[in-house]
């Protein structure tokens, strides 16, 4: 347990409306609830970085700037407030109001600790958890607890505990169903703010799915990956359990399974099906999944190959690939039928998951969209 | 000797590829040739032979033990600068084995933001009791008692290490640290001699734009790595500069890359030759801006064709101030840490700040026009898993 500390906490006052660099008429924000709107990290040649939020035709339709380069979001279950965190190794948590009537304020991360950029609200919305590093502890994976208080005009959130992840190097996490499971793809790679990204275990990592239970931080189930140089690190819930992404930091001619499915009681199970050739063309990473909201297929991303793989939920297996050059974000839409897809060359694609097609919805030339896409609305 | 050696490794190695490759079937494998043969490998190849004087030097100098005085020391300083300044000219060409775990550090430990280096240091300088240490075992200590900022640390520094500290302790660390520099400098020149193949193989039933593009890409994203490091690492954080913007903050002068000695802008200089040779060699990247601009005309007749010649002049008169800049800021001396501290926080400030926006123009240049024009793509999301 720590203390709680007046520097932790931030709030969001109602101090005016927020100035955006791009200009929003006054029906945006009736659009902005009226349909499904994504939202994802961007930043553009010249390092300037944002939070961006895009409508389904694939036009970014309002942003806020952020201090480096973002990652994961968690949005609150009132669809208000959204935390967007930085990119590891994190500096800062961001809030913002989606409806932009009160100012972006942000928090930095407590003494010793950067975030790994993703997060995730309890669903009475009275917590976030997030992923964190505890750097000077041989990177002691540590899950830091948020207490959120809002009203109409204000979201308030202060650091008010934190437990172990069970593991180093915690990345993406997910809140089971019953509220009660947090599930967290521990990578397992050690690193250390001062010296950048640089991987400083590799010889002894060791990466996992840590299954624990919020109100004690005790571990309830663990999965180790199957090979030592295998990351576990993005994941989206299904059913009893999640789907995990994998990267491999082994030998570059390696092709080993990059997506599993992980429950409490069946362990980690690979999925099945996926020809070595593309097994292969996905060059060892997986940058983002998402699952359909029926539970029927997952989609996986891989940048490095630049390519989209689809899987089927119902038998765990693959379906097909596609190609899409450097291709980070993935969200279903809220039909299930369709996946926005966002890609590092500023273009925004829509997948027809039946019909097997990809469409060009739109392109930002000089922006650049980060790994992960969120629905919102 | 292993110097010749290595030298007649490459020009067999050259040779054989060039004898392969007259005439280029693309453009991309134009570059690539370029890039390997006249470029990459002889950087690497100059690197390990400086770092192999500078041992030889370092064993002349220590072996059998003798009292370094003010002159050798001088000398052995001047070879680091060699090997140093050599390392820096090969960050131009960023990908390749360096990109490989820990090869890097082991040639350059750096950024040292807690001072590593004289942390790990100062225990084995001071502890008398402690047996002389083999190059092997003091690798094994820590990545920070490897490389060319241990050496700089052993020859530079003035805190801690000042004459009664040079002794047969000092040398024998100086010793097994620059024999581990050139081990890992050789090491890495090898590699890209093995490596070279597979830059360059291509098979003849496939198209050879399609199957060098990602290549290229890996090249061009070593070039827009240089100068990202250069422009935020070099010179952004050490000016502690607030979104691009010069503050009242004054700099952190442990943050310049190379303070101890006050090699920093040579360093960045260093780099900048490398890769304006890499951007206006004959098949280097001005080459194949004008290539692949006229393949772009061909193709799409109907579109404007993007000017590369505005571009060209762009890029060549980016190179050529912020040469000017960093050779003006040589002229007030960085030649020591003395010297960094005045530049970082006396008048030529502005200068370095003009530096640090001229690299950042530059960058821009290649990350959007150039790439417009040559359809290069270089991602986003994969440059290191997250």
């Amino acid at each position: 347990m720590m203390a709680i500390s007046r520097r932790h906490l931030f709030k969001l006052f109602g101090a005016g409306l927020t100035a955006s660099l791009f200009p929003v008429v006054n029906s945006a924000f009736a659009s902005v609830v009226a349909q499904p709107f994504y939202l994802s990290a961007f930043s553009d040649n010249d390092d300037n970085h944002f939070i961006g939020l895009v409508n389904n035709a694939g036009s970014l339709v309002r942003q806020w700037p952020v201090p480096a380069r973002g990652h994961g979001a968690a949005v609150l279950s009132s669809g208000r407030w959204v935390a967007f965190f930085s990119r590891r190794p994190g500096l800062w948590l961001t809030v913002v109001d989606i409806r932009n009537e009160f100012s972006p304020v942000t928090l930095q991360p407590s003494q010793g600790r950067h975030w790994y950029g993703h997060g995730v609200f309890s669903h009475d919305s009275n917590l976030l958890y997030t992923s964190e590093n505890d750097y000077d502890n041989d990177g002691r994976g540590v899950i830091g607890v948020y207490a959120v208080s809002t009203s109409g005009t204000a979201c308030e959130i202060v650091k008010v505990n934190e437990f172990s992840s069970h593991g180093v190097g915690p990345h993406e996490l997910a809140l089971m169903d019953d509220g009660k499971t947090l599930v967290v793809a521990n990578g397992g790679i050690q690193t250390h703010p001062d010296y950048a990204r640089m991987k400083l275990n590799l010889d002894s990592m060791r990466s996992t799915v840590s299954f624990i239970d919020v109100s004690t931080g005790k571990l309830l189930a663990e999965h180790a990956a199957p090979k030592q140089l295998l990351s576990l690190r993005h994941l989206s819930l299904v059913g009893d359990g999640v789907i995990v992404g994998a990267q491999y930091q082994g030998n570059p001619q390696d092709s080993p399974m990059l997506v599993y499915k992980a429950s409490q009681r069946a362990g980690l199970v690979p999925f099945t099906g996926q020809p070595a050739a593309d097994l292969a063309a996905c060059n060892q990473y997986i940058a983002s999944v998402a699952t359909s909201p029926s539970g029927s297929y997952a989609v996986t991303t891989a940048p490095r190959g630049n390519r989209v793989s689809i899987w089927s939920l119902e038998n765990n297996t693959w379906l097909y690939d596609m190609d899409a050059f450097d291709v980070g974000g993935a969200a279903f839409s809220l039909t299930g039928e369709n996946v926005m897809l966002s890609s590092g060359d500023g273009s925004i694609h829509e997948l027809d998951i039946k019909a097997r097609s990809i469409k060009e919805l739109s392109v930002a030339a000089g922006l650049h969209w980060d790994n992960h896409l969120q629905i919102f609305g | 000797m292993k110097a010749l050696f290595l030298s007649i490794l490459t020009i067999i190695s050259i040779f054989h590829g060039v004898a392969q490759a007259a005439t280029f079937v693309s453009a991309e494998q134009q570059l690539l040739q370029v890039m390997t043969d006249e470029l990459t490998i002889p950087a690497y190849r100059d690197l390990a032979n400086k770092s192999q004087v500078l041992n030889d030097s370092v064993v002349k100098a220590c072996h059998p033990y003798k009292n370094v005085d003010i002159q050798q020391l001088a000398d052995l300083q001047q070879q680091w600068r060699l090997a140093a300044l050599q390392w820096s000219a090969t960050q131009a060409y960023s990908g390749g084995p360096v990109a490989e775990p820990f090869r890097f550090w082991n040639v350059q430990f750096w950024p040292d933001k807690k001072d590593l280096v004289q942390q790990k240091f100062r225990p084995l300088l001071q502890n008398a009791s402690e047996r002389m240490l083999t190059p092997e075992e003091l690798a094994q200590k820590s990545i920070a008692l490897q490389g060319l900022g241990a050496l700089e640390y052993l020859l530079f520094d003035q805190r801690f290490i000042g004459v009664n500290e040079r002794n047969e302790r000092w040398c024998n660390l100086l010793m097994a640290t620059a024999f581990n520099l050139q081990q890992a400098s050789t090491q890495t020149y090898t590699k890209w001699l093995e490596d070279r193949a597979l830059w360059l193989y291509y098979d003849e039933e496939d198209d050879p734009q399609t199957q060098f593009s990602s290549k290229v890409g890996t090249v061009f994203l070593g070039v827009l790595v240089a100068l990202d490091v250069t422009k935020g690492r070099k010179l952004g954080e050490p000016l502690r500069l607030q979104q691009g913007k010069l503050t009242e903050n004054p700099a952190n002068i442990y943050f310049f890359e190379y303070w101890r000695s006050g090699t920093s802008i040579q360093s960045i200089r260093a780099m900048l030759l490398a890769l304006q040779k890499l951007y206006i060699s004959e098949g280097g990247l001005r080459t194949f801006l004008f290539a692949k601009e006229r393949q772009l005309s061909d193709n799409d007749a109907q579109s404007s064709p993007p000017d590369a010649v505005a571009l060209d002049a762009s890029i060549k008169r980016g190179f050529e101030s912020a040469l000017s800049l960093s050779n003006a800021l040589l002229k007030t001396s960085d030649a020591s840490e003395g010297a960094l501290v005045t530049i970082a926080n006396g008048p030529e400030r502005d200068q370095l700040y003009s530096l640090y926006t001229n690299i950042r123009e530059l960058l821009l240049l290649f990350k959007s026009d150039y790439t417009t024009i040559t359809g290069i793509k270089v991602g986003f999301n994969s440059n290191d898993g997250d």
